[in-house]
Protein backbone atom coordinates (compact mmCIF):
# COMPACT_ATOMS: atom_id res chain seq x y z
CA UNK A 1 0.00 0.00 0.00
CA UNK A 2 1.22 2.86 -0.90
CA UNK A 3 1.75 6.47 0.98
CA UNK A 4 -1.62 9.02 0.89
CA UNK A 5 0.82 11.97 0.27
CA UNK A 6 3.60 9.85 -1.51
CA UNK A 7 2.28 7.80 -4.04
CA UNK A 8 6.06 5.80 -5.00
CA UNK A 9 6.49 5.27 -1.40
CA UNK A 10 5.18 2.24 0.46
CA UNK A 11 2.82 2.92 3.52
CA UNK A 12 3.79 2.06 6.92
CA UNK A 13 1.45 3.16 9.22
CA UNK A 14 -1.79 4.18 9.26
CA UNK A 15 -3.11 7.53 10.85
CA UNK A 16 -4.83 6.89 14.27
CA UNK A 17 -6.86 9.49 13.79
CA UNK A 18 -8.03 9.29 9.99
CA UNK A 19 -6.71 6.05 9.30
CA UNK A 20 -5.18 7.12 5.78
CA UNK A 21 -1.94 4.95 4.77
CA UNK A 22 1.17 7.04 5.75
CA UNK A 23 5.00 6.57 4.74
CA UNK A 24 7.51 7.37 7.58
CA UNK A 25 8.51 10.49 6.60
CA UNK A 26 4.84 11.55 6.92
CA UNK A 27 4.14 9.84 10.27
CA UNK A 28 3.55 11.59 12.93
CA UNK A 29 4.54 9.62 16.60
CA UNK A 30 2.64 11.02 19.74
CA UNK A 31 3.62 10.87 23.73
CA UNK A 32 1.32 7.59 23.51
CA UNK A 33 3.17 5.89 20.63
CA UNK A 34 0.66 6.22 18.31
CA UNK A 35 0.85 7.67 14.56
CA UNK A 36 -1.01 10.56 13.06
CA UNK A 37 -0.64 12.25 9.37
CA UNK A 38 0.47 15.79 9.41
CA UNK A 39 -3.15 17.05 9.65
CA UNK A 40 -4.28 14.93 12.47
CA UNK A 41 -0.73 15.77 14.12
CA UNK A 42 -1.50 19.25 14.24
CA UNK A 43 -5.19 18.54 15.21
CA UNK A 44 -4.02 16.44 17.97
CA UNK A 45 -1.18 18.69 19.52
CA UNK A 46 -3.58 21.77 19.52
CA UNK A 47 -6.05 19.55 21.28
CA UNK A 48 -3.09 18.39 23.98
CA UNK A 49 -2.34 22.06 24.01
CA UNK A 50 -5.59 23.30 24.94
CA UNK A 51 -6.02 20.11 27.14
CA UNK A 52 -3.04 21.81 28.87
CA UNK A 53 -4.27 25.16 29.20
CA UNK A 54 -7.35 24.08 30.04
CA UNK A 55 -5.75 21.89 33.21
CA UNK A 56 -3.23 24.70 33.87
CA UNK A 57 -6.62 26.87 34.36
CA UNK A 58 -8.06 24.49 36.40
CA UNK A 59 -5.05 24.35 38.65
CA UNK A 60 -4.47 28.44 39.10
CA UNK A 61 -8.58 27.94 40.46
CA UNK A 62 -8.09 25.16 42.66
CA UNK A 63 -5.09 26.97 43.74
CA UNK A 64 -6.65 30.35 44.09
CA UNK A 65 -9.75 28.96 45.90
CA UNK A 66 -7.47 27.19 48.24
CA UNK A 67 -6.22 30.40 49.25
CA UNK A 68 -9.49 31.38 49.86
CA UNK A 69 -10.20 29.36 52.30
CA UNK A 70 -7.25 29.53 54.49
CA UNK A 71 -8.68 31.14 57.66
CA UNK A 72 -7.07 33.75 59.83
CA UNK A 73 -7.99 35.47 63.02
CA UNK A 74 -9.98 37.87 60.70
CA UNK A 75 -12.50 35.58 59.33
CA UNK A 76 -12.79 33.51 63.02
CA UNK A 77 -13.45 37.14 64.68
CA UNK A 78 -16.10 37.58 61.93
CA UNK A 79 -18.08 34.16 62.65
CA UNK A 80 -17.46 34.19 66.13
CA UNK A 81 -18.96 37.93 66.24
CA UNK A 82 -21.82 36.00 64.07
CA UNK A 83 -23.01 33.58 66.49
CA UNK A 84 -22.51 36.20 69.34
CA UNK A 85 -24.77 38.66 67.55
CA UNK A 86 -27.42 35.84 67.08
CA UNK A 87 -27.43 34.50 70.21
CA UNK A 88 -27.58 37.94 71.91
CA UNK A 89 -30.84 38.57 69.50
CA UNK A 90 -31.94 35.00 70.22
CA UNK A 91 -32.42 36.10 73.91
CA UNK A 92 -33.77 39.45 73.22
CA UNK A 93 -36.68 37.82 70.90
CA UNK A 94 -37.39 34.95 73.29
CA UNK A 95 -36.34 35.19 76.49
CA UNK A 96 -37.70 37.21 79.47
CA UNK A 97 -41.19 37.41 80.92
CA UNK A 98 -43.35 36.63 78.22
CA UNK A 99 -47.08 38.06 78.24
CA UNK A 100 -49.20 35.64 79.69
CA UNK A 101 -50.95 34.21 76.40
CA UNK A 102 -54.40 32.52 78.06
CA UNK A 103 -57.79 34.51 78.60
CA UNK A 104 -58.19 36.90 80.74
CA UNK A 105 -61.22 36.21 83.45
CA UNK A 106 -62.94 39.53 83.38
CA UNK A 107 -65.89 38.55 84.65
CA UNK A 108 -64.54 36.62 87.98
CA UNK A 109 -62.19 40.25 88.05
CA UNK A 110 -64.88 42.42 87.45
CA UNK A 111 -63.78 45.30 89.99
CA UNK A 112 -60.69 45.20 89.24
CA UNK A 113 -61.00 45.83 86.03
CA UNK A 114 -63.37 48.54 87.17
CA UNK A 115 -61.00 50.35 88.98
CA UNK A 116 -58.17 50.15 86.38
CA UNK A 117 -60.29 52.06 83.67
CA UNK A 118 -61.21 54.40 86.95
CA UNK A 119 -57.23 54.62 86.90
CA UNK A 120 -56.72 55.35 82.99
CA UNK A 121 -59.30 58.11 83.50
CA UNK A 122 -57.48 59.65 85.85
CA UNK A 123 -54.47 59.44 83.72
CA UNK A 124 -56.15 60.61 80.61
CA UNK A 125 -57.62 64.00 82.32
CA UNK A 126 -54.48 64.61 84.06
CA UNK A 127 -52.71 64.70 80.25
CA UNK A 128 -55.68 66.25 78.81
CA UNK A 129 -56.46 69.16 80.81
CA UNK A 130 -58.99 67.47 83.01
CA UNK A 131 -61.22 66.88 79.92
CA UNK A 132 -62.70 63.29 79.93
CA UNK A 133 -62.93 61.14 76.80
CA UNK A 134 -66.54 59.93 75.56
CA UNK A 135 -65.90 55.98 75.00
CA UNK A 136 -64.03 54.18 77.05
CA UNK A 137 -62.59 52.87 74.09
CA UNK A 138 -60.67 56.15 73.70
CA UNK A 139 -58.41 54.87 76.49
CA UNK A 140 -57.26 52.39 74.76
CA UNK A 141 -54.09 51.80 74.26
CA UNK A 142 -52.16 54.42 76.11
CA UNK A 143 -53.94 54.92 78.96
CA UNK A 144 -55.43 51.50 78.90
CA UNK A 145 -53.34 49.13 77.64
CA UNK A 146 -55.48 46.10 76.48
CA UNK A 147 -55.10 43.64 74.19
CA UNK A 148 -57.22 44.14 70.86
CA UNK A 149 -59.38 41.11 70.85
CA UNK A 150 -60.46 42.13 74.98
CA UNK A 151 -61.78 45.45 73.64
CA UNK A 152 -65.47 44.14 73.78
CA UNK A 153 -65.16 43.52 77.29
CA UNK A 154 -65.02 47.03 78.24
CA UNK A 155 -68.82 46.71 77.66
CA UNK A 156 -69.29 44.96 81.33
CA UNK A 157 -68.94 48.47 82.55
CA UNK A 158 -71.08 51.24 82.67
CA UNK A 159 -69.58 54.65 81.47
CA UNK A 160 -71.06 58.50 81.04
CA UNK A 161 -69.70 62.01 81.11
CA UNK A 162 -71.64 63.96 83.95
CA UNK A 163 -71.35 67.74 83.32
CA UNK A 164 -71.36 67.88 87.02
CA UNK A 165 -69.11 65.85 88.93
CA UNK A 166 -67.09 64.64 85.33
CA UNK A 167 -68.31 61.05 84.63
CA UNK A 168 -69.55 58.29 86.18
CA UNK A 169 -67.93 54.78 86.03
CA UNK A 170 -69.86 51.21 86.90
CA UNK A 171 -69.81 47.77 86.39
CA UNK A 172 -73.09 47.77 84.10
CA UNK A 173 -74.20 44.62 85.23
CA UNK A 174 -73.73 44.14 89.16
CA UNK A 175 -74.15 41.09 90.88
CA UNK A 176 -77.18 40.56 92.79
CA UNK A 177 -77.56 41.87 96.35
CA UNK A 178 -73.86 43.36 96.16
CA UNK A 179 -73.67 47.16 96.34
CA UNK A 180 -72.98 48.80 92.88
CA UNK A 181 -69.50 50.74 92.95
CA UNK A 182 -70.39 54.63 90.86
CA UNK A 183 -67.18 55.99 90.46
CA UNK A 184 -66.54 59.72 89.68
CA UNK A 185 -63.14 62.04 90.04
CA UNK A 186 -64.48 63.07 93.57
CA UNK A 187 -64.77 59.85 95.02
CA UNK A 188 -66.93 56.50 94.91
CA UNK A 189 -70.58 56.50 95.67
CA UNK A 190 -72.20 53.02 97.03
CA UNK A 191 -75.82 52.24 95.62
CA UNK A 192 -77.63 48.56 96.04
CA UNK A 193 -78.40 47.29 93.28
CA UNK A 194 -81.76 46.69 94.12
CA UNK A 195 -82.59 50.26 93.69
CA UNK A 196 -81.01 50.41 90.37
CA UNK A 197 -77.98 52.82 88.95
CA UNK B 1 -5.25 39.56 56.39
CA UNK B 2 -2.12 41.28 55.10
CA UNK B 3 0.95 40.24 57.61
CA UNK B 4 2.66 43.76 58.22
CA UNK B 5 -0.09 45.93 55.66
CA UNK B 6 -2.71 46.68 58.38
CA UNK B 7 -6.10 45.93 56.71
CA UNK B 8 -7.95 45.26 53.18
CA UNK B 9 -11.00 47.18 52.64
CA UNK B 10 -13.25 44.29 52.79
CA UNK B 11 -12.18 43.46 56.45
CA UNK B 12 -12.47 47.06 57.29
CA UNK B 13 -15.88 46.86 56.13
CA UNK B 14 -16.94 43.40 57.54
CA UNK B 15 -15.52 44.89 60.84
CA UNK B 16 -17.76 47.98 60.88
CA UNK B 17 -20.41 46.23 60.03
CA UNK B 18 -20.11 43.83 62.96
CA UNK B 19 -19.58 46.80 65.15
CA UNK B 20 -22.51 48.37 63.81
CA UNK B 21 -24.71 45.04 64.29
CA UNK B 22 -23.57 45.01 68.06
CA UNK B 23 -24.49 48.54 68.54
CA UNK B 24 -28.08 47.55 66.79
CA UNK B 25 -27.87 44.55 69.39
CA UNK B 26 -27.11 46.36 72.08
CA UNK B 27 -29.75 48.77 72.53
CA UNK B 28 -32.95 46.18 72.87
CA UNK B 29 -30.55 44.09 74.91
CA UNK B 30 -30.22 47.49 77.55
CA UNK B 31 -33.99 48.10 76.70
CA UNK B 32 -34.68 44.64 78.22
CA UNK B 33 -32.38 44.68 81.01
CA UNK B 34 -34.15 47.82 81.77
CA UNK B 35 -37.35 46.50 81.80
CA UNK B 36 -36.83 43.38 84.13
CA UNK B 37 -35.10 46.68 85.85
CA UNK B 38 -38.21 48.03 86.67
CA UNK B 39 -40.19 45.27 86.64
CA UNK B 40 -38.36 44.21 89.74
CA UNK B 41 -38.74 47.36 91.49
CA UNK B 42 -42.52 46.94 90.92
CA UNK B 43 -42.46 44.00 92.34
CA UNK B 44 -40.36 46.00 95.96
CA UNK B 45 -43.31 48.28 95.94
CA UNK B 46 -46.34 46.01 95.37
CA UNK B 47 -44.66 43.77 98.68
CA UNK B 48 -44.17 47.39 100.80
CA UNK B 49 -47.70 48.45 99.78
CA UNK B 50 -49.20 45.17 100.76
CA UNK B 51 -47.10 44.65 103.67
CA UNK B 52 -48.02 48.22 104.67
CA UNK B 53 -51.52 47.56 104.48
CA UNK B 54 -51.88 45.13 106.64
CA UNK B 55 -50.26 46.36 109.35
CA UNK B 56 -52.67 49.69 108.85
CA UNK B 57 -55.20 47.03 108.92
CA UNK B 58 -54.80 45.65 112.14
CA UNK B 59 -53.95 48.88 113.79
CA UNK B 60 -57.48 50.52 112.42
CA UNK B 61 -59.44 47.42 111.20
CA UNK B 62 -59.84 49.73 107.92
CA UNK B 63 -57.99 49.70 104.88
CA UNK B 64 -56.27 52.83 103.56
CA UNK B 65 -57.62 55.45 102.01
CA UNK B 66 -61.35 55.62 102.88
CA UNK B 67 -63.41 53.98 101.08
CA UNK B 68 -65.29 56.70 98.89
CA UNK B 69 -62.04 58.19 98.37
CA UNK B 70 -59.34 56.30 95.81
CA UNK B 71 -56.09 57.74 95.45
CA UNK B 72 -54.50 58.06 91.84
CA UNK B 73 -50.22 58.90 91.90
CA UNK B 74 -49.27 59.54 88.69
CA UNK B 75 -45.75 59.38 88.18
CA UNK B 76 -45.79 63.28 86.53
CA UNK B 77 -47.08 64.33 89.74
CA UNK B 78 -45.33 66.58 91.84
CA UNK B 79 -42.98 65.44 95.22
CA UNK B 80 -45.24 67.04 97.47
CA UNK B 81 -48.62 65.85 96.32
CA UNK B 82 -51.30 65.95 98.99
CA UNK B 83 -52.25 61.95 98.07
CA UNK B 84 -48.59 61.54 98.24
CA UNK B 85 -48.57 62.79 101.47
CA UNK B 86 -51.48 61.07 102.80
CA UNK B 87 -50.18 57.53 101.79
CA UNK B 88 -46.38 58.26 103.71
CA UNK B 89 -48.43 59.86 106.57
CA UNK B 90 -50.66 56.60 107.03
CA UNK B 91 -49.06 53.99 105.09
CA UNK B 92 -45.26 54.91 106.02
CA UNK B 93 -44.07 54.83 102.50
CA UNK B 94 -42.67 57.40 100.98
CA UNK B 95 -43.88 56.96 96.85
CA UNK B 96 -41.68 58.29 94.62
CA UNK B 97 -42.93 60.19 91.27
CA UNK B 98 -41.09 59.78 87.69
CA UNK B 99 -40.07 56.74 88.42
CA UNK B 100 -42.42 55.40 85.66
CA UNK B 101 -45.00 53.67 87.61
CA UNK B 102 -48.51 54.97 88.11
CA UNK B 103 -50.50 54.04 91.30
CA UNK B 104 -54.08 53.53 91.94
CA UNK B 105 -55.30 53.07 95.67
CA UNK B 106 -58.78 51.79 95.93
CA UNK B 107 -60.51 50.71 99.15
CA UNK B 108 -63.91 49.25 98.34
CA UNK B 109 -66.72 47.80 100.23
CA UNK B 110 -67.75 44.50 98.96
CA UNK B 111 -70.34 42.25 100.56
CA UNK B 112 -67.45 39.68 101.53
CA UNK B 113 -65.95 42.55 103.30
CA UNK B 114 -63.59 45.56 102.50
CA UNK B 115 -61.05 45.14 99.93
CA UNK B 116 -58.12 47.09 99.18
CA UNK B 117 -56.77 47.18 95.12
CA UNK B 118 -53.93 48.30 94.24
CA UNK B 119 -53.32 49.37 90.60
CA UNK B 120 -49.85 49.16 89.40
CA UNK B 121 -49.36 51.08 85.51
CA UNK B 122 -46.66 51.39 83.83
CA UNK B 123 -45.21 54.41 81.71
CA UNK B 124 -43.93 53.30 78.61
CA UNK B 125 -45.84 49.94 78.17
CA UNK B 126 -42.98 47.66 80.19
CA UNK B 127 -44.39 44.89 81.66
CA UNK B 128 -44.80 44.13 85.07
CA UNK B 129 -44.19 41.14 87.41
CA UNK B 130 -48.15 39.70 86.24
CA UNK B 131 -46.57 39.98 82.42
CA UNK B 132 -48.58 42.97 81.83
CA UNK B 133 -48.06 46.99 81.47
CA UNK B 134 -51.20 47.21 83.89
CA UNK B 135 -51.64 44.83 86.92
CA UNK B 136 -54.10 44.72 89.99
CA UNK B 137 -53.73 43.10 93.05
CA UNK B 138 -56.86 42.43 95.64
CA UNK B 139 -56.27 42.71 99.33
CA UNK B 140 -58.67 41.12 101.41
CA UNK B 141 -59.77 41.58 105.18
CA UNK B 142 -58.74 38.15 105.86
CA UNK B 143 -55.01 39.09 104.96
CA UNK B 144 -55.36 37.30 101.27
CA UNK B 145 -53.37 38.85 98.64
CA UNK B 146 -55.16 37.78 94.95
CA UNK B 147 -52.73 36.66 92.16
CA UNK B 148 -51.68 39.61 90.32
CA UNK B 149 -54.93 40.84 87.82
CA UNK B 150 -52.99 41.74 83.90
CA UNK B 151 -54.47 43.29 81.16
Amino acid sequence: MKCKHHPNREAEHFCASCGIPICGDCAEQSQSGDYYCFQCAMLHSVSEVGTSLVDKRDKAGEKKSGKKRQWGPFQYFVVVSAVLIAVMWGVILFGGEKTPGNKIDFAKQERVFLFMVDSSLKRYAQYQNNKYPEKLVDLVPKYLPMRKEDIPELGRLSYERDPQSGYLLSIAEPKPGAMNIIITPKGIKYQSTTEGV
Amino acid sequence: MNKGLGFTMIELMVSIAIVGILFATAVPAYNAYRERARGAEATIVIKQIMDSQIAYFLDNETFFPPPDEPIEISHIDEPDDPEIEAVYNNLNIRIVPGRFLNYGFYHALTADGPEFTLIITSEGGFNLPGGSPMIGYVLNDEGYISDAFGL
